[in-house]
């Protein structure tokens, strides 16, 4: 077995070489992870310490909760060396301390079981003293740890074996409360240790000094501390110094801590420090990674990227001058003690007891506590009131209060933070997701995160209006129309409705549109056209963007996105004008894509290359270049549809006159003839006339997220209680009609089985009722009337539609409560976050998730996500005016002598020749092959992923991009990508119903708790800025910066 | 004429067993004090037994607890159970600082103290999501209490 080596020989070798020692704080657990970070220190390419950092049930000598912590695997902040085995511990040090010395560091006043297992393990150096490891954390008096450390270190100081390498233990006591401690104090404490450490046996010292924030007399103060222990230690006495990167608040965002770091290394050059203890850039946050840990080792041995800033800068002359002066304290302090007693322990006491001795702001009862320091204006820690100690005092008694106390021990993360440049943050859209996000940031800048977003600068690309996107840009027609209620409709996340408008509270759609517009306003159930809510949207969108404005640049950018690339440590987003905009964060909020026509399966095998119009928003389609007269054929009878059908009647100037019943369409002789045509044959259904409050909320009886059982299979598991839940609420408004105590007592049954199925639930009603009750209604025959049907004619089949569509009226007139029919159906909607908890929470098998996307929510998307009753009183007239001709089920169409044809092969004589072809039916999922360039673009360099799921039968990958948890991009290998987020409809299949567009007034929906999720992480990443090397000037840069 | 004499409120502050952080009761000991409130800061790592004696000690107007090391939520519990059984009759009790590790289930503590019995919970996270925050600014809140407990024993 090779020699271990000797800690102190290592370090002057180092030094001898020209090379300053590095060594992190490391400690975990486990052994073999533990061995497997020592094994990668000693393999850096530069003089490296190994560090076993014990966990802190251990420092406080609790070791029954040590080893119960490393029996239940709770987590341990530390390495347990006390309750590790000895010979595994000495087995996973075997490969490293050939290499790298190792040292144990821990923190305990009485450090008695720590220095014997760290001896028994084989490890020579540990750390500490009796007065900096008692006073600032311990409970233990001065005098019981200074016996207890003076009986340890000689027991320790027996574990050298001659030959092997010499027992070593360094100084703590230059560091004492990590800030705000004159330098003089820590240094003539450090010799002071080191002293009683020589006093008890070791030949092996290392002294410390804990950098204070000021560069000039930290440097002085390693200097001075060098001075002292040349002239104090004895000869025998083989020591060297060790520097500890600031041990104070720490600068939050990456670059600041990165900065100080660097600071920090120089420091210890010019200090001439021998050995380095380093912090990671995460300091501030949490404790680092291996790779965190590595990489601020390499930053600190090699000197990292920093700029050395003029003003931090000193002349050798200035250092001379301040060593003298931290000289002249730290000797008279410690020729002040010494002279007390030979006994280097009993004159600390000693002191301590004088108050010859006293750190500023330590609370321990043997500590005086009447000195205090500051930092003056350069920086420097000073006395403000030295009490006993013998310093020269200063000229008048300064107090300290508690905001000045707390702006000192802020200042030097301060200092670094502020000079570390913004976090700049790109939106990848502008629309109401990416709104959604930049409210909840300046909600937080008003709820404590304003400091955090000052360190922003946010950047929003979008090519059509900032706020309302392309879907609600104002500038569509007032005919078309929502899909919700302009009671259920916000952009405001708080709870609080506020009378005015501000980031966090505002008005509701409903109420802002009655204040505005009311010419218009239709009342807390009017569906607003959608311009109207893009105006809604961009007023909160200036509300918003004001705010932030107040806080942290923001630049809307009109463009259009056509490449994110991944530099080093940021991105870059490339524009369609070549305009490349380098950025620390993404959040892609793209919003609908749009879609090339006809990518569905059914109609894929015609071809359309001739087709005059391609499908897309109604808004966006070129709707002029249909004449009067035309024949439009529209594939799809879904929102769209009535959208196009609004258009080209009520868009060219016919009206509707209504009655009570019914209506009756006058033409503007500008219309063409439209040709609706679906698999189904059903345009969607109304949505019952609300009858639900804005507040209004659903107790499910079946439908709870603790009954449902995704593993069961999800139609057994899942669907099932859906139906049964629809059920329930079907009935019981069926009884309510009947006998309004009837309702609550099927309620009350249902509570009690809660795990019956829809059949058990009619039963039950019949039962209630004591009379025969409507068959139980099927979701899909509701979808699909016409399933297996064949007309005779065009005559019967319009004759059957219209006679469904007038039941349609009548069932939505009920209301979504009072009606049967649709409050059963309305209930979906209302249970619609169970389900989407249930569809993300990853239980679903991939055949499951394709059968409910490809069949079911359709299904339930046809049922619950209809226009308001208008449009199908409107729809009836159409009809019956002949201005709208609905095709049979199957309708398709098909190219025959050069034209286009509709043709149903239900109905013999149904076949329209058509001028046009529309296809609006809104896909499910954006399209990879043939979506917008942008996401095909990412997916392929693989800056982000598909999301797919697969098992062993089956592979699904219906489309969207991957996202993990944190709402970051998943790239190609799995991995998330670092401040990389995105919402909304490209997240779609992770997430599920991102179509959804705005908040509820009083609720935190999923659509806030996702924006509220990325605004939190973009604070992180603010706190976090990471650091890069200047970027290269780029030759494209360079000329967008013309542009 | 009537003279209103207001004493001193004396405050009991102290942080977990298990919290060797001392800034942060440095500093809420000044804040106290320009609060023109007595302290008796116990120090780090307060083992409730220390915490129950200061109180058994002297008439207490208000304790505060402050904790950063992670473990605030449990050991938190703790001594509250400790304090209630020794004394129904209490002096309010307020707890702050970083209480849970910074994960998910943090979101879940400031209720969870609330119902314990602590009469204010100040929150040090950014994983605590609006909706779950005790609506409770420190450091005016604490100001407001002392002021709330001179009034009440005034004469």
């Amino acid at each position: 077995m090779s020699e271990s080596v000797d800690f102190h020989s290592f370090v002057m070798a180092a030094s001898r070489r020209g090379r300053m020692v590095v060594q992190p704080r490391m400690g975990v657990p486990d052994l073999a992870d533990m061995g497997a970070r020592l094994l990668a220190l000693a393999a850096l390419p530069f003089p490296t310490i190994g560090t076993l950092t014990v966990d802190s049930y251990t420092r406080v000598g609790d070791l029954a909760a040590a080893r119960r912590a490393l029996l239940s695997g709770e987590p341990l902040n530390g390495f347990p060396l006390v309750t590790h085995p000895p010979e595994m511990v000495r087995a996973m040090l075997a490969p490293i301390v050939d290499k790298i010395p190792v040292q144990v560091r821990h923190g305990s006043a009485d450090p008695t079981a720590i220095l014997r297992a760290a001896r028994t393990c084989g490890i020579t150096a540990s750390e500490g003293g009796p007065v900096s490891y008692c006073l600032p954390y311990s409970r233990l008096s001065l005098g019981e740890a200074t016996r207890k450390w003076a009986a340890a270190l000689q027991e320790f100081s027996q574990s050298g074996t001659g030959t092997g390498p010499r027992p070593h233990l360094e100084t703590f006591g230059g560091c004492m409360l990590g800030q705000l401690c004159p330098p003089s104090l820590l240094v003539a404490l450090s010799i002071l240790e080191s002293l009683f450490i020589e006093q008890n046996g070791l030949r092996s010292i290392s002294l410390s000094y804990a950098e204070q924030g000021h560069s000039g007399q930290d440097i002085a103060a390693i200097r001075a501390l060098n001075i002292l222990a040349d002239e104090h230690l004895s000869p025998s006495t083989d020591w060297h110094t060790v520097h500890y990167t600031f041990m104070g608040v720490f600068p939050r965002t990456r670059r600041g801590a990165v900065a100080l770091m660097a600071h920090s290394a120089r420091t210890s050059r010019l200090g001439r420090a021998h050995r380095l203890l380093v912090k990671s850039a995460v300091e501030a946050h949490r404790l680092p990674t291996l790779s965190e840990n590595l990489g601020a080792l390499a930053l600190a041995a090699q000197g990292g990227p920093w700029q050395w800033d003029e003003q931090n800068d000193h002349t050798e002359e200035q250092i001379e001058y301040e060593t003298a002066e931290v000289l002249l304290e730290a000797r008279a302090l410690v020729d002040a003690v010494r002279s007390l007693n030979e006994n280097v322990g009993t004159a600390l006491c000693e002191a301590f007891r004088r108050g010859l001795l006293d750190v500023p702001y330590c609370l321990h009862p043997d500590n005086a506590g009447v000195a205090k320091s500051i930092l003056d204006s350069s920086g420097r820690s000073v006395w403000a009131n030295p009490g006993a100690v013998p310093v020269p005092r200063p000229g008048r008694a300064i107090t300290v209060s508690a905001g000045e106390l707390l702006s000192m021990l802020n200042r030097t993360a301060a200092e670094y933070d502020r000079d570390s440049g913004p976090c700049r943050i790109t939106f990848v859209g502008g629309g109401p997701r990416a709104l959604s996000v930049l409210e909840r940031l300046a909600t937080l800048a008003r709820g404590g995160h304003h400091e955090d977003l000052r360190h922003m600068a946010i950047s929003v690309v979008e090519p059509y209006m900032p706020g309302s996107g392309r879907i609600w840009r104002t500038n569509q027609q007032h005919v078309l129309k929502m899909n919700t209620v302009c009671q259920e409709v916000t952009m405001f996340s708080d709870l609080a409705v506020a009378a005015e408008d501000f980031a966090g509270a505002g008005r509701s759609l409903d109420q802002w549109w009655r204040d505005t517009h009311p010419e218009t306003y239709q009342g807390p159930n009017g569906y607003a056209p959608r311009a109207l809510y893009g105006a809604y949207l961009q007023h909160v969108w200036d509300v918003v963007v004001a705010e932030l404005r107040d806080v942290c640049q923001v630049e809307v950018v009109k463009g259009e996105v056509a490449d994110i690339q991944t530099a080093v440590g940021e991105y870059e987003v490339v524009l369609g004008n070549g305009r490349r905009i380098q950025t620390d964060a993404v959040v892609l909020a793209t919003g609908h894509p749009r879609t090339a026509a006809f990518d569905n399966v059914a109609l894929q095998t015609v071809d359309w290359s001739n087709a005059p119009l391609q499908g897309d928003s109604a808004a966006d389609l070129p709707i002029d270049e249909i004449a009067a007269d035309d024949e439009v054929g529209v594939c799809g009878l879904g929102l769209c549809f009535y959208d196009i059908v609004a258009l080209l009647t009520t868009g060219r100037g016919g009206v509707f006159e209504t009655d009570d019943e019914r209506a009756v369409y006058l033409p503007s002789g500008k219309e063409p003839h439209i040709i609706g045509m679906s698999r189904s044959g059903l345009p969607l259904p109304a949505r019952g006339v609300n009858q639900k409050s804005s507040n209004y909320r659903y107790q499910p009886l079946f439908f709870r997220r603790e009954s449902l059982q995704p593993t069961a299979g999800f139609r057994d598991g899942v669907l099932r209680a859906l139906l049964a839940e629809v059920h329930v609420v079907y009935y019981g408004a069926m009884l309510r009609h009947l006998d309004p105590d009837l309702e609550g007592l099927l309620r009350a049954w249902a509570s009690a089985h809660s795990r019956a199925a829809a059949d058990n639930v009619r039963a039950a009603a019949e039962h209630l009722s004591g009379k025969a009750l409507p068959d139980v209604f099927d979701l899909h025959r509701l979808a699909r009337p016409f399933d297996g049907r064949r007309f005779a004619n065009v005559t019967t089949w319009t004759d059957e539609l219209l006679q469904v569509l007038r039941r349609d009226c009548a069932e939505a007139s009920l209301g979504n409560v009072e009606g049967p029919l649709k409050a059963g159906l309305d209930v979906i909607r209302d249970v619609r976050g169970t389900l989407r908890v249930v569809l993300e929470s990853g239980q679903l098998s991939p055949a499951e998730r394709r059968d409910f996307d490809c069949d079911v929510a359709p299904v339930l998307s046809l049922l619950t996500a209809g226009p308001s009753i208008d449009r199908i009183v409107e729809l009836k007239a159409l009809i019956e005016s002949g201005v709208v001709t609905i095709a049979p089920p199957g309708a398709t169409i098909e190219r025959q002598d050069g034209g286009l044809m509709a043709i149903a092969t239900t109905i013999e004589d149904f076949a329209h020749r058509v001028d046009h072809v529309i296809d609006a039916r809104i896909p499910k999922y954006v399209s990879v092959a043939k979506d917008g360039a942008l996401l095909t673009r990412l997916m392929e360099s693989g800056t982000v992923r598909a999301w797919s799921q697969e098992d062993d039968t089956c592979v699904y990958q219906p489309g969207g991009i991957a996202i993990d948890h944190h709402a970051r991009v998943v790239m190609s290998d799995g991995r998330p990508r670092a401040a990389f987020y995105a919402l909304g409809i490209p997240t779609e299949g992770v997430r599920w119903f991102t179509q959804v567009g705005s908040g509820r007034p009083g609720r935190w929906t999923d659509y806030n708790a996702d924006a509220d999720r990325i605004a939190r992480a973009l604070i992180q990443d603010a706190q976090l800025a990471g650091v890069t090397p200047a970027p290269e000037p780029r030759r494209s840069a360079v000329a967008s910066a013309q542009i | 004429m009537t003279l209103v004499a207001v004493r001193r409120r004396r405050v009991v502050l102290a942080t977990t067993p298990s919290d060797c952080h001392t800034w942060n009761l440095v500093y809420l000991q000044l804040l106290l004090e320009e609060a023109n409130a007595s302290v008796v800061n116990l120090g780090p790592c307060t083992p409730h037994r220390v915490v129950i004696d200061a109180l058994a000690d002297v008439a207490t107007d208000l304790v505060v607890i402050s904790t950063l090391n992670g473990h605030g939520w449990a050991e938190g519990q703790q001594l509250m159970q400790q304090i209630r059984m020794h004394s129904l009759d209490h002096p309010p009790v307020v707890i702050g600082g970083k209480l849970g590790c910074g994960i998910a289930s943090d979101a879940h503590i400031p209720a969870t103290l609330l119902a314990a019995g602590y009469r204010a919970v100040y929150v040090d996270s950014a994983i605590v999501p609006p909706e779950a925050r005790p609506t409770r600014e420190f450091p005016s809140d604490l100001r407001h209490l002392l002021t709330q407990a001179n009034e009440a024993t005034a004469r």
